[in-house]
């Protein structure tokens, strides 16, 4: 390709051959895709591919607005190259990752720190920043989590109660998925991406799968689409209400975060009616599903859910009727949505931020191309607008799932998977009820994968996380990582 | 007003906790399969079929051997039910996995059809964990199944409480660990520090196929394949995530809680 | 015999020897020190029998004053008069000098080939005799010069590390005050002799009721300014959180220990004895500059990181409680209850003796913490209660007395004057009486500030993980110096435990100033209770508290022989999340304890807060950040910097007239004349 057209177009849940993929000279390669941010796009996945000693760095930028993708590649390089991050936040992690992991330096990184890795006094970071002044101490939190919750290190400098700066260093759950990729995919490859992040099973799966259907070239049948649809629903439901449970537990309601405890509990056993196990394991297959569901099924789960929906709706009510609750959450870990833009938020802290983001309507692949779930949006960026953000949505998938179970398409859900091309890209993206998540799948001459990226919507929030900090106290941190609720195993792989 | 609303929500609703162990366990979902049983009996001479499908290598068949299949490494993804062309590998549909012993879950060899459930702790830490039992959970590379099924023993309709087991914040008040998670290499200084901060006598639990084997990630040079190669563990709760019901049975077994407050069950 | 008054003349005379041989040896550095604070010390000792006794036995209230020497003129003479309120007082500054003598005898060992150790001896054994001086005075003339001599001495012991330039400074600030002071009661002992006609003490007494009540009232303002800037009476406090931190430690716990408690020695002869039948407003005025006082000096001492200016500050609190005291008692006499004037009075002088305990414990224990990391900033301090355990646990019971906790001796201070306070209400039917309430209730807010800025004061300097290398380094300090502190921490205990013996020992004091010798019917069931007069009063038993306390302590120490007998105990780190380690920038800092103190008193505060974000492209990375937050002192800034300010602005004005030119003084001595001519006539 010419140079003024240093991208290809692309869109969501298909593939294009690797040698398609426009190549430019590395100086220029990021000079391109910080125009194309400049011009409204997003960053979806940035990563390195190695060729021998080599490294070439992917792009894969989307234009939500005009529902497209575009990729492009660098020309191989070695030792360093021009940073994307001075200019344009959003890359920072990505730039840190790709020099972890192929050890080229971006040049100009504001913070180039490891992001999994141990080097010796823990993993990733390295040395923690501090802030001078006499006042400041250090808040050391983690990697042992004072509840039942994954393991991450939380350093804040605090001045008395407030956190001047927080800085966050993960990597403790690192399993390496990505690397055990290269060659796959393989007996236990399904297995895998099931729990890259255990409570997105259906979202990863899925995208998994939509990657390695369009790299056959096929498309999984529409009555698995709708099953994917449906499960990814449920998903959504479950952790919302969660969530809603956990951010009322933190600010000491009781009868939502007691109600919201069982409720999730009740989802879970939804998606259990559907394959048997409560995260969705085992009903996402690449070519479709490997489970249906039958009338008699699916008239059991419309019952229930409609009970589970009415539950969750009382639940929130008392939340938002109680005033405490209110003085807690408005103005608490608060994120503008100029911030929210720069730093690349996706899923529902976007959207709290004002951002009008979600896969589901901007990429839309599978059902969400004949079935629409309305945005759910909220301005104020704070956990209240959050938390908000996650009630809105509850109601709109209940309203989703209650139309989608009257009737689905006749068919097969069990689909067969053709042999993938070889030498081809594939991106699939899938509005996981955390955010986007990415997949970039690249095979090599045999048709086996050869690079695989997997990019978890905490990749790009955890940033928000320990910018919304800056100037709380210490004291609302629980709560606003509760608001957040990211995921540590999604970002580590 | 919520207060009135609450209040009379929670009358209507009466007690939302089951009445399991006193009653009967609350049926596992119809598709879930529960566990597995070998009769290796069953086998055809040479058949190997079932050791070639299993994600996680847990099934082995030595040539003139019995075929062993390993309950802690297991996904339960029932692939080899259906490849098993002699139903010598079925679903049991029964939630009680937990055992004592790391060799008690490795099915296949006569008398082993099904896992050996586990014995109560000895009477010494029975009187002292009976009826008050603090556990540090420990996420140690998991990807969070586990984690969120042991949190919801801790809601309403489970009630972890009313046996005495609490999950408490720090080792230092706790009587032992509950680990999830294949152990990555990161997280061993956490794991072992944890477990040394535990006050003598302790005990510690896997849960997940990850923290008994390795799970999915069984042979990643940047997980330890469960947490056994670090610390010794007491009870091994096998599944992908474990059912609630599961993890709940395997620590009432353990406290010789099941069937209220005369023991047995 | 009067052996106390005895006693009292070999004390004079071992400070006399104290100071020649210090100065003699001074050359020898060891044996000056040796000397000169050993016989401070003997002094010290002889000093506090000689006035405990005289109190015990009564024989301070048969005292008369005694004339040494007569000059030529008829008002010229130099009269001792040891009464009670004297003895009191005397017991108070020797105690505190002998313990401190005990406590330099290693600490001034820091200073052994670099400065003049004998000097500081020397000084030293002055500095006491001069203050005792001031208290036996009999005459305004020696009264005067005793006052003057404790200032100039003073003012040489603040100086004596005079090679930093922040102890200049504070030393000449500290000369200025003291001068101011002793020029404003230098003219209020002139207008009381104007009606007189007598220079002594005897003469004085009664002399309020012989003046008009402007010139009573003036006399009054003129005492209270003067003895206020020297005890540090808000707002003429600025001199004392800059003077008494550069002092060598021992010489900054005598200062707060003693030499502003002559401030109270003034005011309470002079108000009770000399000017008597107060107006109400004469102990309002004393009972709202006292609460001030308290209520700043322990918000201002919460902001500190300095440990030895956090402790000045609290003497401002404690001096300010003292003079709470005091204006209830005058307000008292003035509505006419002579038993609640005296039982405030007690109280006040019971404090200023608990304060001289304490605060000197305190000191001490500050200048321990000097001695063995050679800084007074807290925030490099950490771990010291592993190092110097003695230290700490001793400066530990000072915090305890200091903020109030039964069974110590602030407690039992407090106590008395709440019962004061608390009854005060009923007592006059001016609206005056709102402030008894509203001063207990301010007393409250400082009795839990005092405790949470003692709780930063032990808890940031001694625990956790030191901050510095100093800090690692600290090692225990010599046995005399933790001897001195053990005296004090004995006095505290002593003072607390025993408040009916001790009050005992006041009534001739109480009958002295007040006429009610009160000390019957403070104490029940044969001295173990304290009860205060009135009917509606409490009582309360700090020995008692203490034995009950102590019994209840074999309770789970007999549970754990029993029961914990097969336990082994394992040592193990803090748990700290599984992380690699702790380090020292994980502790909590000094001013990040008193931040949510510091957001809620803003408007006192007038905090300001300064970030600096230094980064290249994106805010969101800082290279670097620097925080930096400060509070404004608000008598500094906004009334002593005014005042200097337009000082010097008049002066530059008034300089005009010095020409240089001999002639035009010529014409100025002219005019003079020519105006002291003409007003002649």
């Amino acid at each position: 390709m010419s140079d003024r057209t240093p991208f290809a177009l692309l869109t969501n849940g298909t593939a294009l051959p690797w040698a398609d993929v426009p190549e430019s000279p590395v100086i220029e390669f990021v000079r391109a895709v910080g125009s194309e941010l400049d011009r409204g796009g997003r960053l979806s996945s940035l990563f390195g591919v190695a060729e021998g000693d080599a490294v070439r760095l992917v792009a894969v930028i989307a234009f939500d607005a005009d529902s497209v993708l575009s990729v492009g590649r660098s020309e191989p390089f070695s030792a360093r190259y021009p940073a994307l991050s001075a200019r344009h936040p959003q890359a920072h992690l990505f730039e840190r990752e790709v020099w972890e992991q192929h050890g080229v330096v971006p040049e100009g990184h504001p913070w180039l720190k490891p992001v999994r890795l141990d080097h010796g006094s823990g993993p990733a970071v390295m040395d923690f920043f501090r802030v001078d002044g006499r006042e400041i101490h250090e808040v050391a939190v983690g990697p042992v989590h004072a509840g039942i919750i994954e393991p991450g290190h939380f350093r804040f400098q605090c001045a008395g109660e407030e956190v001047v700066h927080l800085e966050i260093a993960l990597g403790y759950q690192h399993r390496g998925i990505e690397e055990a990729m290269a060659g796959g995919p393989g007996r236990a490859t399904v297995y895998q991406m099931e729990t890259v992040a255990g409570d997105s099973t259906i979202a990863h799966a899925t995208a998994y799968a939509v990657a390695l259907e369009a790299l056959g070239g096929t498309e999984a049948p529409l009555r698995a689409q709708w099953l994917r649809a449906i499960a990814l629903e449920l998903e959504r439901l479950a952790n919302h209400t969660g969530d809603l449970g956990a951010l009322a537990g933190d600010v000491a309601f009781l009868p939502t975060s007691s109600a919201c405890g069982k409720i999730r509990g009740d989802f879970l056993n939804l998606t259990a009616i559907l394959c048997g196990n409560r995260f969705g394991r085992g009903l996402v297959r690449p070519g479709g599903c490997a489970m249906d569901l039958e009338p008699e099924r699916l008239g059991r789960l419309r019952e229930r859910l409609g009970v589970a929906l009415a539950d969750v709706d009382q639940a929130a009510a008392w939340l938002w009727d109680a005033a405490s609750v209110r003085a807690r959450f408005e103005g608490t870990g608060r994120l503008d949505g100029r911030q929210a833009a720069e730093i690349g938020l996706v899923g529902p802290p976007a959207r709290a931020c004002g951002l009008v983001r979600d896969g589901r309507f901007d990429h839309p692949i599978g059902w969400h191309r004949f079935a629409q779930v309305p945005v759910s949006v909220w301005p104020d960026g704070d956990v209240f607008a959050r938390a908000r953000v996650r009630w809105l949505e509850t109601q709109r998938s209940g309203e989703f799932l209650r139309e989608q179970l009257e009737a689905g398409p006749e068919g097969d859900a069990r689909g067969g998977l053709a042999a993938a091309a070889a030498d081809t890209l594939a991106v699939a993206l899938v509005e996981g009820w955390r955010g986007e998540v990415c997949h970039v799948a690249l095979t090599d001459g045999a048709g086996r994968l050869r690079r695989y990226k997997i990019t978890d919507p905490s990749f790009h929030n955890w940033t928000g996380l320990a910018l919304a900090l800056r100037g709380q106290a210490i004291s609302d941190f629980p709560l606003c990582n509760k608001s957040f609720n990211l995921s540590y195993c999604g970002f580590d792989l | 007003m919520f207060i009135h609303d609450t209040i009379l929500n929670r009358l209507k609703r009466g007690c939302e906790t089951m009445d399991y162990p006193a009653g009967d366990a609350p049926a596992l979902p119809d598709r879930h399969g529960g566990g597995l049983r070998v009769e290796s009996a069953r086998c055809a001479a040479d058949c190997s079929a079932c050791v070639s499908v299993c994600p996680t290598e847990a099934i082995t068949r030595a040539s003139g051997q019995a075929v062993a299949l390993d309950l802690g490494r297991c996904l339960f993804c029932a692939e080899c039910v259906r490849a098993c062309p002699d139903r010598a590998i079925t679903q049991t549909g029964d939630h009680r996995l937990a055992a004592r012993l790391r060799e008690d879950l490795v099915l296949g060899g006569t008398g082993k059809e099904q896992v050996r459930l586990a014995a109560a702790l000895n009477e010494r830490l029975r009187g002292l964990f009976g009826r008050s039992l603090k556990l540090r959970q420990v996420s140690a590379g998991g990807c969070n199944a586990c984690e969120a099924d042991t949190n919801v023993l801790g809601t309403i309709g489970w009630d972890l409480g009313r046996f005495g087991i609490q999950f408490v914040a720090s080792p230092r008040h706790a009587d032992g660990l509950l680990i999830t998670g294949p152990v990555s290499k990161n997280m061993a200084l956490a794991l072992q520090k944890t477990y040394a901060a535990v006050p003598d006598p302790k005990i510690v639990i896997a849960v997940g196929a990850c923290a008994i084997a390795g799970g999915p990630f069984v042979g990643h040079s940047q997980v330890s394949d469960g947490a056994g190669a670090l610390v010794p563990v007491d009870l091994f709760v096998p599944g992908c995530p474990p059912h609630p019901l599961t993890i709940l049975d395997g620590l009432l077994r353990l406290l010789d809680r099941l069937g209220g407050p005369s023991g047995k069950g | 015999m009067d052996y106390p008054a005895i006693l009292l003349i070999v004390a004079a005379c071992a400070y006399v020897a104290g100071m020649a041989g210090a100065l003699l040896l001074r050359r020898v550095g060891r044996l000056a020190l040796s000397v000169g604070f050993g016989l401070a010390a003997v002094g010290g000792a002889c000093g506090f029998l000689s006035g405990v006794t005289s109190l015990a036995t009564g024989q301070a209230a048969a005292r008369g004053a005694v004339t040494f020497w007569s000059g030529p003129a008829p008002n010229l003479r130099l009269v001792i008069q040891a009464d009670p309120l004297s003895c009191f007082f005397v017991t108070i500054v020797s105690m505190l000098g002998a313990a401190i003598a005990i406590y330099s005898l290693g600490y001034s060992g820091a200073y052994l080939g670099r400065k003049s150790v004998g000097l500081l001896a020397a000084l030293y054994n002055a500095l006491l005799l001069a203050t005792t001086l001031t208290f036996v005075a009999g005459n305004v003339w020696v009264f005067l010069i005793a006052w003057e001599m404790m200032a100039l001495l003073a003012y040489g012991l603040v100086t004596f590390e005079h090679e930093d330039r922040e102890t200049r400074g504070a030393a000449v600030f500290y000369f200025i005050m003291s001068h101011i002071d002793a020029v404003c009661v230098m003219l209020g002992f002139l207008v009381l002799f104007q009606a007189a006609g007598d220079f002594s003490f005897d003469g004085l007494r009664g002399v309020g009721a012989k003046l008009s009540s402007g010139q009573r009232d003036t006399a009054f303002l003129l005492f209270v300014v003067g003895f206020g800037i020297k005890a540090g009476l808000v707002p003429l406090h600025v001199w004392l959180p800059v003077a008494h931190p550069v002092a060598p430690s021992n010489v900054s716990a005598l200062m707060s220990g003693v030499l502003i408690k002559t401030g109270i020695y003034g005011i309470a002869r002079v108000c009770f004895e000399f000017l008597g039948g107060p107006p109400l407003w004469w102990g309002a005025l004393l009972l709202a500059l006292g609460t001030v006082s308290a209520v700043l000096g322990v918000l201002y001492a919460l902001m500190e990181h300095d440990l030895k200016r956090l402790l000045a500050y609290h003497s401002i609190e404690n001096i300010g409680i003292i003079v709470m005291g005091l204006g209830a008692s005058l307000m008292f006499v003035s509505t006419g209850h002579p038993v609640l004037a005296a039982l405030a009075l007690a109280a006040a002088l019971y404090h200023t003796i608990n304060h001289a305990s304490f605060k000197g414990l305190l000191f001490l224990g500050a200048g321990s913490v000097l001695h063995a990391t050679h800084t007074r900033n807290m925030e490099e301090m950490g771990g010291l209660v592993k190092r110097m355990p003695q230290t700490a646990m001793l400066f530990l019971l000072g915090a305890v007395a200091i903020s109030a906790l039964p069974p110590l001796n602030g407690f039992v201070s407090e106590w008395l004057t709440y019962q004061a306070l608390l009854q005060g209400f009923g007592s006059t039917d001016s609206l005056l009486r709102l402030m008894f309430p509203v001063g207990g209730a301010m007393l409250a807010l400082t009795g839990a500030l005092a405790a949470a800025c003692f709780v930063k004061a032990f808890g940031i300097s001694f625990l956790a993980q030191p901050r510095s290398q100093a800090a690692e380094r600290a090692r225990e300090v010599p046995a005399s110096m933790r001897l001195g502190m053990a005296l004090l921490a004995i006095a505290c205990l002593f003072l607390g435990l025993f408040p009916t013996v001790f009050l005992g020992w006041l009534g001739p004091v109480m009958n002295q100033l007040t006429g009610e010798a009160l000390a019957g019917r403070l104490s029940l069931a044969g001295g173990w209770v304290l009860a205060a007069p009135g009917a509606n009063a409490g009582s309360v038993s700090t020995a008692a508290m203490t034995l009950f306390g102590l019994s209840f302590l074999l309770v789970p120490l007999f549970l754990r022989r029993m029961l914990g007998r097969r336990a082994k105990t394992v040592r193990g780190p803090t748990w700290d999340c599984g992380l690699q380690g702790l380090t020292p920038r994980m502790e909590y800092s000094a001013t990040g304890f008193s931040k949510p103190l510091r957001m809620i008193f803003k408007a006192l505060f007038r905090p300001h807060r300064e970030v600096q974000r230094e980064y290249e492209f994106s805010p969101y990375f800082a290279r670097s950040l620097r925080f930096e937050s400060h509070v404004e002192e608000v008598f500094e800034e906004r009334i002593y910097r005014p005042t200097r300010f337009w000082i010097l602005r008049v002066s530059r004005r008034v300089r005009a007239l010095q020409q240089g030119s001999l002639q035009v003084y010529l014409l100025y001595i002219f005019l003079t004349l020519l105006g002291l001519l003409l007003w002649a006539v």
